[in-house]
């Protein structure tokens, strides 16, 4: 058992430092992610100035800026890494090897979490220093501990999908593409979700954004009164989506590991 | 020539030979919406009252037909050499390797021509958006734009031959300056006056403004409103010629480089 | 001590789509034992990758049995991973940016290594390939001999007690195949619970190598012995090439009547001495002797003589090629 866990912790700590370090030796990293989050957050606020909705809901919409490099880099960079590493050839070596792929896809998450934080840092940062948004450090704590259970969540989701990507390959790939912008339309990054109506939401919720976002805002915007639930039920059902995405990841991979076993799918690139 | 078409051939083939033919047609009419989506929402629902909607829609539609052109040329380098691994052989074949790019970005141009098209034909009635094309303006407002997209395709491309890894980031950035400052989604009136004039000058304003008024028949904000159409099609004429000769100039001293540096199979993956 | 690989009536088959289910494997059954280094032979297509890939768990058999170390490859493959490293020839994986020393750390952690024991047994094995000075490079950088270095490393780090190596050698340099080697060599004698599988298209490899070679083709085993017994088999006769001062058509009848039924001479030209040059197959070993004396009595003097040793290459295409023939009889022309 303590063997088990060690290798899970090793492997993890050996793909986050992949990703996170393969990527920082380039120095325009730094830059085109504190670039890319001003220019972000210029389109945000400028918008919403056109739109004339009013200065509060700024801070909402930083908050939203701040969680859709993590909404991408879940998509792009953990969905999809499985399918990658198969069309590297490395997928074999990594089933070869003792260590289980959820210890990959947890490492490559983390690994991508942190790096994604510079960007979502950006963000946050020009929304405060340059645009003047306001926030309420109150309940910080509290919003950080939704901010973690959303991340949870979100790579939970991230990794039932990889699974997905890496059986049906090009077609999964495609499919993810067309729905990645109508996505983080509904998940409220743009305007409250509240304003989506109840059918949608259904919808909405289960990308944990939404919910996260919507407790996000209730907890460091005091203006905000357009909520969906009020945040303690919504930090439950982050939990709670957070803990069922963890068991079908589990459950995913590991069948989908078995079918590709069977089926000779593992090992067949450019699909 | 006949590189050229095969090339688009391939393109298309790449596009599409990865499902069944009635879901491709079903994702190419259904793709573009993501490119809008939000648009019509925060128009409709929060901004009502400024009556942006048509400049705003208008603006993304045409933003995105020609960023399918630029994003293809850009990632297609890394997509090439990376994954297919096939980037040396193109280089080896006789047709050149800016007009294999010229051809693929082609297809993928039409492929979102299409799109918008299809999704055009219930977005005008449903939104009442205004209809009065002038298709003499459309149609060279269409083939000038292929040309800019091309040049800056072809300019970032050149780059991405010389860096050996990917940085989505960087591309990002540089797109996303580039979409807020071309004023697809908002007229840059709203920023201060410093960026609102630089706005004025990024190469794809003139054309999203040029193609808005062809297809509304209205001169919809004040952004540009200085200069009539007929200006407007010059100015995007000699965008259209300048960037595409400097792309297409900077291209082929890119891969002479990456030749000599040795960059056409290398492969890194992170 | 149960042996370290046991393959029982493999039989693995491909659904293409569109196509009818091909037989990759039809029924293959061998052993291998700890402390052997066993050859899988076979031309392209034979299905050499897939017995390897179904021995190191990333296929499932169709129907048959394998065991690894006792541990069966299909329901037991979580004991079975831990035990055993996989190197392809011509593989490039790994992450191209990464440099080889961090690659290796990053592959020893997928065994859940300690990193101190990791580092030192990199160290280790990179001075043993000669790559220790290679370390901070990255791996996009190095040539394909190189990186087949590294990718041994890799496979070896973890101390595995099966070793599958699926044609190590591909594209690299005759130096490094024979460090290649005789680090393979070395490893499995190192420690009496190690062995070695291997594919390969050099038959010198498998002959210098392996304890035992199994040659295969269109899924089938067609034979499986020590490379000595494969060239033995070919032909038990012995060979040898003279060459001598002067030889003609009727002294060379004399001599073919003397050797008797059986033993065939066959007169040709040196090549480079431009003398004649006399090919003998002979029954027993020991007739050499008798044929010796036999050109003395007619006057021929010796000028070289050879003992033509058969290959397993010879071995190898006598057996392939047979192969093909018998189904060109059998199999209708579609
Ligand atoms: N995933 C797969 N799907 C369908 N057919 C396959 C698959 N993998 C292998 N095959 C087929 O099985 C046969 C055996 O392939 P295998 O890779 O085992 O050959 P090999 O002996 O390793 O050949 P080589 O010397 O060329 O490496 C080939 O005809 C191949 O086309
Ligand atoms: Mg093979």
């Amino acid at each position: 058992m303590k063997k088990k866990l060690l290798l899970f912790l090793r492997t993890l700590n050996a793909r986050a430092y992949v990703r996170i370090f393969g990527q920082m030796r380039e120095a325009t990293w730094v830059v085109a992610s504190v670039l890319g989050g001003f220019f972000t957050m210029t389109t945000y606020i400028y918008l919403y100035r056109t739109l004339g909705t009013g200065s509060e809901f700024s801070g909402l919409v930083v908050l939203g800026g701040f969680m859709t490099p993590f909404f991408l880099n879940v998509l792009w960079g953990v969905a999809t890494q499985l399918y990658w590493e198969k069309e590297m050839g490395n997928l074999e070596l990594m089933l070869v090897s003792p260590a289980p792929l959820s210890a990959f896809l947890v490492g490559l998450s983390v690994g991508g979490a942190m790096h994604t934080m510079l960007r979502s840092l950006a963000v946050l940062f020009f929304g405060i220093a340059v645009f003047k948004v306001q926030f309420t450090l109150l309940h910080l704590p509290l919003a950080l501990l939704v901010f973690f259970v959303t991340l949870f969540s979100m790579y939970g989701l991230g990794i039932v999908f990889s699974s997905l990507f890496l059986y049906h390959g090009r077609d999964a790939w495609r499919t993810a593409d067309l729905v990645m912008e109508p996505t983080n339309v509904l998940s409220g990054s743009y305007f409250p979700a509240r304003y989506l109506g109840l059918g949608l939401l259904g919808i909405a919720a289960l990308i944990p954004t939404t919910l996260g976002l919507d407790a996000l805002r209730q907890l460091l915007v005091p203006s905000f009164t357009v909520k969906v639930l009020d945040w303690r039920w919504e930090l439950l059902i982050l939990i709670g989506l957070g803990l069922v995405f963890a068991f079908i990841a589990s459950w995913a991979l590991r069948s989908v590991e078995y079918k590709a076993r069977r089926d000779a799918r593992l090992t067949l690139r450019w699909q | 020539m006949r590189g050229f078409l095969a090339s688009m051939y391939i393109g298309l083939q790449i596009e599409s030979n990865w499902t069944k033919k009635w879901v491709w047609l079903l994702y190419l009419a259904a793709y573009p919406i993501g490119s809008f989506l939000a648009v019509i929402i925060l128009y409709r629902v929060f901004g009502q009252k400024t009556g942006l909607l048509p400049y705003a829609l208008y603006g993304t539609i045409f933003y995105y037909s020609l960023s399918m052109v630029f994003f293809d040329m850009a990632f297609s380098v890394h997509d090439d050499r990376e994954h297919y691994q096939t980037l040396k052989y193109i280089f080896l074949s006789s047709t050149s390797y800016r007009t294999y790019l010229c051809g693929r970005a082609a297809t993928r141009y039409l492929i979102a021509l299409a799109g918008i098209i299809i999704n055009l034909c219930w977005l005008i009635p449903v939104l009442r958006l205004p209809f009065h094309p002038n298709w003499g303006y459309l149609i060279a407002g269409t083939i000038l734009g292929y040309l800019v997209a091309a040049g800056l395709g072809l300019a970032v491309a050149s780059v991405f031959l010389l860096t050996i890894k990917l940085d989505v980031d960087v591309v990002d950035a540089l797109f996303g300056g580039m979409f807020v400052l071309s004023g697809a989604l908002f007229p840059p009136t709203a920023f201060p006056a410093v960026f609102a004039k630089i706005a004025e000058f990024v190469p794809l304003s003139p054309f999203i403004e040029l193609m808005r008024r062809a297809i509304s028949g209205k001169i919809l904000t004040s952004f540009l409103s200085d200069m009539s159409t007929f200006q407007l099609l010059g100015r995007v004429a000699l965008s259209a010629a300048v960037l595409f000769a400097l792309g297409w100039v900077l291209v082929y001293f890119g891969s002479r480089q990456a030749q000599r540096k040795g960059y056409i199979d290398v492969t890194t993956a992170f | 001590m149960h042996t370290a690989i046991q393959v029982e009536n493999l039989s693995r088959v491909f659904n293409r789509r569109g196509t009818a289910p091909f037989h990759a494997l039809r029924g293959v059954s061998f052993d291998v034992s700890y402390g052997e280094i066993f050859g899988l032979l076979g031309p392209n297509g034979a299905g050499k990758t897939t017995t390897i890939k179904i021995m190191s768990t990333l296929l499932l058999p169709t129907s048959g049995r394998v065991t690894v170390a006792g541990f069966d490859v299909e329901k037991d493959y979580t004991h079975v991973r831990p035990l055993i490293s996989l190197i392809s020839g011509g593989e490039t994986s790994g992450y191209g940016i990464l440099t080889v020393e961090e690659q290796l750390w990053m592959f020893s952690q997928f065994y859940g290594m300690e990193t101190h024991v990791a580092r030192a047994r990199i160290e280790e094995y990179l001075k043993v390939v000669s790559m220790w000075d290679s370390r901070r490079q990255q791996m996009n950088r190095l040539s394909t001999g190189m990186r087949q270095k590294v990718n041994l490393v890799r496979g070896l780090v973890t101390d595995p007690k099966v070793l599958f190596l699926d044609e190590p050698t591909l594209g690299v340099d005759v130096e490094a195949s024979v460090i290649i080697r005789n680090i393979v060599r070395d490893w499995v004698r190192e420690k009496p619970e190690r062995s070695v599988i291997l594919t390969t298209h050099y038959m010198a490899e498998a002959d210098e190598l392996c304890s035992r070679v199994a040659i295969i083709n269109h899924g089938l085993i067609l034979a499986n012995a020590a490379p000595s017994q494969l060239k033995q088999d070919l032909d038990s006769r012995a060979h040898y090439e003279i060459t001598v001062d002067r030889l003609d058509g009727e002294q060379l009848d004399h001599i073919t009547a003397f050797m008797g039924e059986g033993n065939d001479l066959v007169l040709g030209s040196d090549k480079v001495a431009k003398s004649p040059m006399l090919v003998a197959h002979l029954m027993h070993e020991s007739d050499i002797a008798r044929l010796i004396t036999a050109l003395a009595e007619q006057g021929v003097t010796l000028e070289y003589m050879r003992k033509l040793e058969p290959t397993l290459e010879d071995a190898f295409l006598k057996m392939v090629g047979k192969r093909f023939e018998d189904e060109e009889e059998t199999s209708p022309v579609s």
